[in-house]
């Protein structure tokens, strides 16, 4: 009975190759449409029609901190978190549940210039999205009593930055004063006084339709058009104020076995195209700490403090912000409280007189063009960069034209902005143990 | 000193105090600022190496994100299995229903109709059956067609003689049917009723004077009396000496009771016991 088992011609080996012989399929390229329009309500409209499955909308306002003012500090942070609540034509039951039915993502970001909208779905799905999209980013109503309620997640929220983040925080308060200073988590004396009419005051002032962005990836401009130009949106033409840079030093000493220490100047603003991307550069050829672990790297920054602080455990970063009209450089270090003066003062040594070769300079260019380009195999990450440059810029550029731009500047232009940085004026915001960190005076 | 190094008014504010012992002085003036519950938040990893803490350092703009809990619910929890087959009952459903774009409630009536239809016509048919077989067991513990046969005799009457007792056999047991004397009947009919143990007048045991219809069996133990024979001229038994009289009835001796009167029916000359 078993030999004829054997026999059957499912249990011989295979002399043919299948699926194994067959030619890989050429893959074809997504087609990448990148189309940028303006409404006649005013509103910028981007679209990235790539055969992507899952479609990013996002609709974004230039309203943040920044916008806030002394007595209004948190607005920002308690809008984010009023996402998703009550609107004038949906509940929060409602906008949760049906996001939830459609397997999508509705999320709320904020920097400090601007607030985005985003939800995540797949292609199907984007109609039911679209308009809870449109519920919590233009019918906000706040109820109170959905106010209230929010209020335990802000204090866990504000309970759970990290120092890192926190010392970033303080630096900016420290170099702005007001506008770009104001902290993207509310301080805590402000916890419960913003109300239904602050944030709606907010929302009418800031949410319109000139300070609005709608950007997508993954839908076709048609689709997204029709969206937008039926969004609510007021149509004044408010601008805020202008950036202003002060300088200055914060310190907030807490128990804690580390300092966090950040220190600036004035960098420059992305309405300065090439010195903003010079300083980009800047940063990376003065690094942002090894990228493998246990590794260390051969940027200048990094070599400096390294040889500050021997064997002892510390982290380094060069660091560079850019806002529309402003932006900061310099660096932040983490170490343990007993060295993190000395490595304070040599890395401030190091950024007042910043040296970097021309090896540097071409290390950091292609260290930047090579983020450039990894954000773009990020779906997200290409979705919020695109949405960056629709709200504050007007226009989109595909990654191979950021690329083109980066090898614009040359290295003279990085040796310039670096050489500006020794004349300004320096900000300082340390947070933890502060036993040995200098004050800024101490640090010229 | 201490007038000029503190402004007075400030004072209190410029040092702390706590009374050891109140002494009724005005005590250091609290700066209105309340000790609030502490947040608990998940701790941060402790960071050691040079790598873990340049791992949580940020290097340019932050932002924040927060998704939409405005019902506290982050996300749904969907299991998706897919070695769990979705088990398909259509073979099961109406055709009227299985079409999930079609409104069921169309369709309602004539479904309706048919299950009230065919619910009832199943239950009158279960009843029907179940009535059969249940008086096919019930039946199953009456009396055979044989022990029916026996369970009535007839006697004619004109075969036994005026002042004879004779015995037959119904039911397995023996009868006795007396042709009374006029003696006789006028003698158990005058009986005293309350002198008797068991208190039987006579005409409660006859249905027609002369005709004594008695099962013989000795109410004692069960031995068969004897006809004509003890003090009262009606049955003897002489197992224990029990006395009957000439209408069955128990006079003396141990028997509790008359001799049982097996019911009968008088057909002209005819007896029909049973
Ligand atoms: S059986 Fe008849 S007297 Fe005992």
């Amino acid at each position: 009975m078993a030999c004829s088992a054997v026999r059957a011609p499912l249990l011989r080996n295979t002399t043919v190759r299948h699926y194994a012989a067959a030619a890989a399929a050429t893959q074809s390229a997504p087609a990448q449409n990148l189309d940028i329009q303006v409404l006649s309500n005013k509103i910028t409209v981007a679209t990235l029609d790539n055969d992507s499955p899952v479609t990013q909308v996002s609709v974004t306002f230039k309203a943040g901190p920044r916008n806030e003012t002394y007595e209004t500090q948190g607005t920002s942070h308690v809008l984010r978190l009023a996402a998703g609540l009550t609107t004038n034509r949906s509940s929060a039951f409602g906008i949760t549940r049906n996001i939830q039915q459609i397997g999508g993502n509705l999320t709320a970001t904020t920097d400090r210039e601007s607030i985005a909208y985003t939800l995540q779905c797949t292609r199907d799905k984007l109609d039911v999205g679209l308009k809870f999209l449109e519920d919590v980013a233009t019918r906000q109503v706040f109820k109170p009593w959905e106010l209230n309620d929010q209020i335990p997640r802000l204090r866990y929220e504000l309970s759970s930055i990290p120092e890192t983040t926190r010392v970033l925080e303080l630096l900016h308060k420290a170099a702005y004063r007001k506008g770009l200073g104001y902290s993207l988590y509310s301080p805590k004396q402000r916890i419960g006084k913003i109300g239904t009419e602050n944030l709606q005051h907010f929302v009418n002032t800031w949410f319109t339709g000139p300070r609005c962005a709608v950007v997508a990836t993954g839908v076709s401009q048609e689709q997204l058009n029709k969206f937008a130009s039926q969004l609510q949106v007021g149509s004044s033409e408010s601008s805020g104020e202008p950036a202003r840079y002060f300088g200055g030093e914060l310190r907030k000493e807490r128990s804690s076995s580390l300092a966090t220490v950040a220190v600036a100047v004035e960098g420059a603003g992305l309405n300065k195209e090439k010195e903003a991307i010079a300083f980009a550069i800047l940063q990376r050829a003065a690094g942002t700490g090894p990228h493998v672990k246990w590794g260390s790297t051969s940027a200048p920054l990094y070599r400096t403090v390294a040889t500050a602080a021997g064997k002892d455990p510390f982290a380094v970063s060069a660091l560079n912000a850019s806002y529309s009209d402003s932006g900061i450089f310099g660096f932040i270090l983490t170490a343990p409280g007993n060295i993190a003066g000395t490595l304070t003062t040599a890395a401030s040594k190091w950024l007042l007189k910043p040296s970097v070769t021309d090896a540097d300079i071409s290390r950091g260019k292609a260290e930047l063009k090579a983020a450039v380009l990894y954000a773009t195999d990020n779906s997200i990450a290409r979705h919020e960069s695109l949405a960056q440059q629709a709200l504050f810029k007007g226009t989109v550029a595909s990654p191979s034209a950021i690329i083109a731009e980066i090898e614009k500047v040359s290295a003279a232009d990085v040796k310039n902005v670096a050489a500006k940085i020794g004349k300004g004026k320096l900000s300082m915001a340390g947070i933890g143990d502060l036993d040995t960190v200098p004050y800024v005076e101490e640090l010229k | 000193m201490n007038v000029i190094a503190r402004t007075s008014n400030l004072s209190p504010y410029l040092k702390a105090t706590s009374a050891a012992i109140p002494n009724g002085l005005r005590p250091v003036a609290g700066s209105g600022k309340v000790q609030k519950s502490k947040v608990v938040v998940k701790s941060d990893v402790e960071r050691l190496t040079s790598y873990s803490l340049s791992q949580a350092l940020p290097t340019g703009q932050l932002r924040a994100r927060s998704g939409i809990t405005g019902i506290g619910a982050m996300q749904q929890i969907r299991l998706g299995h897919t070695d769990i087959r979705v088990p398909d009952f259509s073979a099961y459903r109406r055709k009227d229903v299985q079409d999930p774009t079609t409104k069921s409630r169309e369709s309602a009536e004539s479904r309706l109709t048919f299950s009230y239809l065919f619910t009832g016509a199943a239950a009158i048919a279960g009843a029907y059956s179940a009535k059969t077989v249940v008086t096919q067991f019930v039946t199953s513990m009456a009396a055979s067609a044989d022990v029916l046969a026996l369970a009535k005799v007839e006697i004619k009457l004109d075969d036994i003689p005026e002042g004879k007792s004779m015995v037959f056999k119904w039911r397995g047991k023996p009868l006795f049917i007396r042709h009374r004397k006029a003696d006789e009947i006028a003698r158990e009919q005058s009986v005293a009723v309350e002198t008797l143990r068991h208190q039987q007048h006579d005409n409660d045991r006859v249905k027609r004077p002369e005709w004594l219809v008695v099962i013989g069996i000795c109410t004692h133990l069960g031995c068969v009396p004897i006809a004509n024979a003890g003090e009262f001229g009606g049955y003897y038994c002489p197992c224990h000496g029990s006395h009957y009289d000439a209408s069955g009835r128990i006079r003396k001796g141990p028997a509790p009771l008359n001799l049982e009167v097996p019911p009968h029916e008088f057909v002209e000359n005819m007896v029909v016991v049973g």
